[in-house]
């Protein structure tokens, strides 16, 4: 018997099914990975399942141990004990531990909040978990790995059969990856059913027990651990053969772009970078492996004139000294950042897609003062189709586009401003591996192109295969460096993590 | 034929559409009671000139709301720079023209100001222009302690004079002729470019043709009275000028993308300052262009002047679609927005209610059209 089983799911949205007659059961005790291009449907699958899709939008059934059950909101599913952890943390920051985990259900006696009786529960399922959090800890001042732990406290503390986890690595240092594996694997043991989102098809091979494949809203196949064949499960994803994931290396000149000469950098107190030099040569392709905290997004901030501290060395850009003060002046030299955070940094989530693709370059378009409208659609398009952007008009709003897409969209914004120097800061967090390819791909013609690029990425085969020459970074300074194809991920894993420097 | 309705209606703008049937619901059930007063020339006179200073500064407000941001002292600031207008010219003897001018300048100053105090300071726009309401009120009663008259003719018939019929019928064809050219130009060029046309061409025919026949009807209505009052002129001006800065200029989108997502904006290379402050400077400029138009209607400078005022003009965006949260609005929607409350307002004055029940009335009505709102966004979504 099926803890829950989906029969015959379809829902549509203006313009497009998003679940086209899904079925799929699932287990308790069972690890089941949900895998799919972005797009593909599986969020769509865990939002109807979580109740965030009510009941009134689909057809098809929902059954729990073979009864019918309809969610009209999140409570619903809540309450039939199926909890979800997002990706995006969905704690309150100025909260403090317990009582996120309280949030909504809070202890109560003669009516009054019943702290201590909260506390004590919460302290409770923190150890289960294995964890030393105190509950009194204000949220925002753990760590990203930490929050985690708490958001799946919070799950646990009420009644749980079916935890889904919606990427939950995305965001997560490496080693607190290892630490959140044998949790989930614990909790299998007690017979949780768990549904597991990741685009990190390593993830899925170690973890998984089931693997169900979607592909534009519909069902494609699924396997089960004996049969795992991650090659045609890359197929069924993309419905076409992956053949080389990354591209060919081309040659890059020696004209050096961005010579950066033994900065230092400071903040609250705290030395981030540590005298650290480096080079960026024209249609180069630079890769900076570290790990979170290690200094690497504050170098691009550096560079990006965000960063806020104190900051000591010499920058030069294109043979001239350059000082950074602020994004506007960067791109005016033609240096850009894509950001990690899309979201945060990245979208303008009110406007269309459109609107985020000609922000940073609307002076080019614009001609006594007004901006020439066919000029700029006529740009958007030519970007559309360059970078293969799945949209059905210029005018869609930019939020309702999937991931891979709308860093395609901020992609196109600043490859509008004809750059000189691109800093990718992990460009292929959240994409899928279709889209990842033609970034790869994008990144390599772009640097034909003789555009500079530097990449950081969280995922070390990323850096590996991408870049020409691969820095490691580690603490705030430069522990390694190597050339295309003379390092593997152990030796440069073992370097950022400070093993064998 | 039932295919061309429902291209018509895809096409249509649902909320511009939902705001113009409630604006003419309005004037009929008013017209009807009132026996057939409220359309009458005159009295549809009165409505534009009412009209003016309330969607005047609903513009601004669009553009600051938009931002994200509120203004509370638009109302307090019209009549302090009302009042000293009306000072300079009858206590200073300052040139009326001069004293425009200096009033015009010294308000975008003063406006900018409240935008660097919101953006180098971090003080929220809240509490900065509520500042402003208390604090420029004060100056109005200062200067105007005693109502300050106004002598001069020609600064009196910016509110009070009406165009003369050829003037109003040379508009009424610029009103006509000005977006069936504009419209053209957009679909050749889109043609020469290659592009997809927004909307068929049929349907902009038609949305033209219903303007034409809208601004017909409105211009010949006032024309069988004294003519289009001159603020109404104004206004249009104003609209049309800061619509299209809006919509079609960098400043316009850069306005909208900080609304949107600040931190995006300012990553994409925007200039958060420079548009706060250009925002919050245009903003107290209106404010001042409607003090001279206040003191120009009553021919003098109370100590009262523009009172509440800003609440009007946020009522009117909001009642326009505009978010609070930033990143939408519209101008023109902002400014029928404006018509609908004085609209309300005047109809109930005609009919004979008192001013309690049209605060009761429209309060509830301004919650009433945002619920309307948030209820069909929801089922749209």
């Amino acid at each position: 018997m099926a803890l829950l089983s989906i029969k015959n799911l379809t829902i549509e949205f203006p313009g497009v099914r998003a679940l086209d007659n899904v079925s799929v059961d699932f287990h308790k005790g069972e690890i089941h990975a949900l895998l799919g291009e972005n797009g593909a449907g599986k969020s769509t699958l865990i939002k109807v399942i979580a109740g965030v899709w009510p009941c009134s939008l689909y057809s098809g059934k929902m059954l729990m141990d073979d009864m019918e059950v309809k969610f009209h909101c999140v409570k619903d599913s809540s309450d039939s004990s199926i909890q979800v952890i997002y990706q995006e943390m969905s704690l309150a920051n100025n909260l403090t531990v317990a009582q996120n985990i309280f949030l909504g259900h809070e202890t109560r006696s003669h009516g009054m909040l019943d702290t201590v009786t909260m506390y004590k529960k919460s302290q409770e399922v923190l150890k289960m978990l294995g964890s030393s959090i105190r509950p009194d800890t204000i949220v925002s001042d753990l760590t990203i790995g930490e929050q985690q732990m708490v958001e799946i406290a919070k799950a646990l503390s009420r009644k749980a059969r079916l935890l889904i986890f919606d990427e939950p690595t995305a965001a997560l240092p490496e080693d607190d990856v290892e630490r959140l594996f044998t949790l989930i694997r614990s909790l299998k043991e007690k017979g949780i059913g768990i549904i597991y989102i990741s685009h990190k098809l390593n993830e899925i091979r170690e973890l998984a027990d089931k693997v169900t494949v979607l592909r534009n809203g519909c069902y494609i196949s699924q396997y089960t651990r004996d049969n795992f064949d991650m090659n045609v499960i890359v197929r069924d994803m993309i419905g076409r053969n992956l053949d080389k994931v990354f591209p060919e290396q081309k040659p890059f000149s020696d004209r050096v772009l961005l010579k950066i000469d033994n900065i230092s950098l400071v903040s609250n107190h705290k030395k981030i970078i540590n005298s650290l030099s480096l080079e960026c040569r024209k249609g180069e392709v630079l890769g900076i492996a570290g790990l979170l905290g290690s200094g690497r997004t504050a170098l691009f901030s550096l560079i990006y004139g965000v960063f806020r501290g104190e900051f000591n060395g010499k920058i030069s850009f294109d043979d001239k000294e350059y000082i950074p003060e602020n994004p506007a002046k960067a791109i005016e030299k033609g240096i850009v950042l894509v950001t990690e955070d899309r979201k945060k940094y990245g979208l303008v989530t009110t406007g269309n897609v459109k609107e985020n693709m000609i922000i940073s370059s609307l002076e080019q378009f614009t001609h006594n003062g007004v901006i020439n409208e066919p000029q700029s659609l006529r740009e958007c398009r030519r970007y559309v189709d360059r970078l293969r952007i799945k949209t059905p008009s210029l005018s869609f709003p930019v939020n309702n586009l999937s991931g891979g897409n709308q860093q395609k969209v901020i992609l196109s914004r600043f490859l509008m401003v004809k750059p000189k120097l691109i800093l990718l800061d992990d460009p292929t967090r959240g994409v899928d591996v279709g889209a990842k390819q033609e970034i790869y791909a994008l990144i390599h013609q772009l640097a034909s192109e003789g555009i500079g690029i530097i990449f950081v990425s969280s995922e070390l085969p990323e850096v590996i295969g991408v870049s020409h020459r691969i820095l490691v970074i580690q603490d705030g300074k430069i522990k390694g460096e190597f050339n295309h194809g003379t390092t593997s991920e152990e030796e440069v894993l073992g370097i950022a993590a400070g093993v064998n420097a | 034929m039932k295919t061309y309705l429902s291209e018509l209606w895809e096409a249509t703008n649902k909320r511009v559409l939902f705001m113009i049937f409630l604006l003419v619901l309005i004037l009929g059930v008013f017209d009807i009671l009132s026996g057939g007063y409220v359309l009458r020339a005159e009295n549809l006179a009165n409505l534009f000139r009412q009209v003016t200073v309330v969607a005047m500064l609903a513009v601004g407000m669009t553009l600051i709301i938009v931002l994200g941001h509120i203004d509370l002292s638009v109302g307090s600031a019209l009549g302090m720079f009302g009042a000293l207008t009306a000072s300079l010219i009858a206590h200073m003897d300052v040139n009326p023209i001069l004293a425009v001018i200096i009033i015009l300048a010294l308000g975008f100053a003063v406006g900018c100001l409240h935008g660097a105090l919101v953006h180098y300071l971090n003080i929220p726009a809240f509490v900065v222009t509520l500042g402003g309401l208390i604090a420029y009120r004060g100056v109005t009663q200062y200067v105007a302690r005693q109502s300050i008259p106004l002598r001069i003719d020609w600064i009196k018939s910016i509110a009070q004079d009406f165009t003369p019929d050829y003037f109003s019928f040379s508009l009424l064809a610029l009103v006509i002729a000005a977006p069936v050219a504009f419209t053209s130009i957009s679909h050749i060029r889109l043609k020469k470019a290659n592009l997809p046309f927004e909307k068929p061409l049929w349907i902009d025919t038609l949305n033209l043709i219903v303007f034409a026949l809208a601004s017909i009807i409105i211009v010949l209505t006032l024309t069988s009275g004294d003519g289009i009052p001159i603020q109404a002129l104004i206004l249009l001006f104003i609209a049309v000028i800061v619509g299209a800065i809006a919509k079609h200029t960098p400043f316009g989108q850069y306005v909208y993308a900080i609304g949107g997502n600040k931190q995006a904006a300012h990553y994409s290379g925007i200039s958060i300052a420079r548009n706060t402050i250009l925002v919050f400077g245009l903003m107290t400029m209106l404010s001042a262009a409607c003090g001279i138009i206040t003191i120009s209607e009553l021919s003098s400078a109370a100590p009262d002047i523009g009172d509440l005022k800003e609440l009007d003009a946020i009522a009117s965006c909001v009642i326009g679609g505009a978010s609070l949260a930033g990143g939408s609005g519209a101008v023109g929607m902002s400014v029928l927005g404006a018509f609908i409350i004085t609209t309300i307002r005047n109809g109930m004055s005609m009919i004979g209610i008192v001013a309690q029940t049209q605060k009761i009335i429209l309060g509830t009505v301004l919650v009433l059209a945002v619920a309307l709102d948030q209820w069909s966004r929801r089922k749209k979504s």
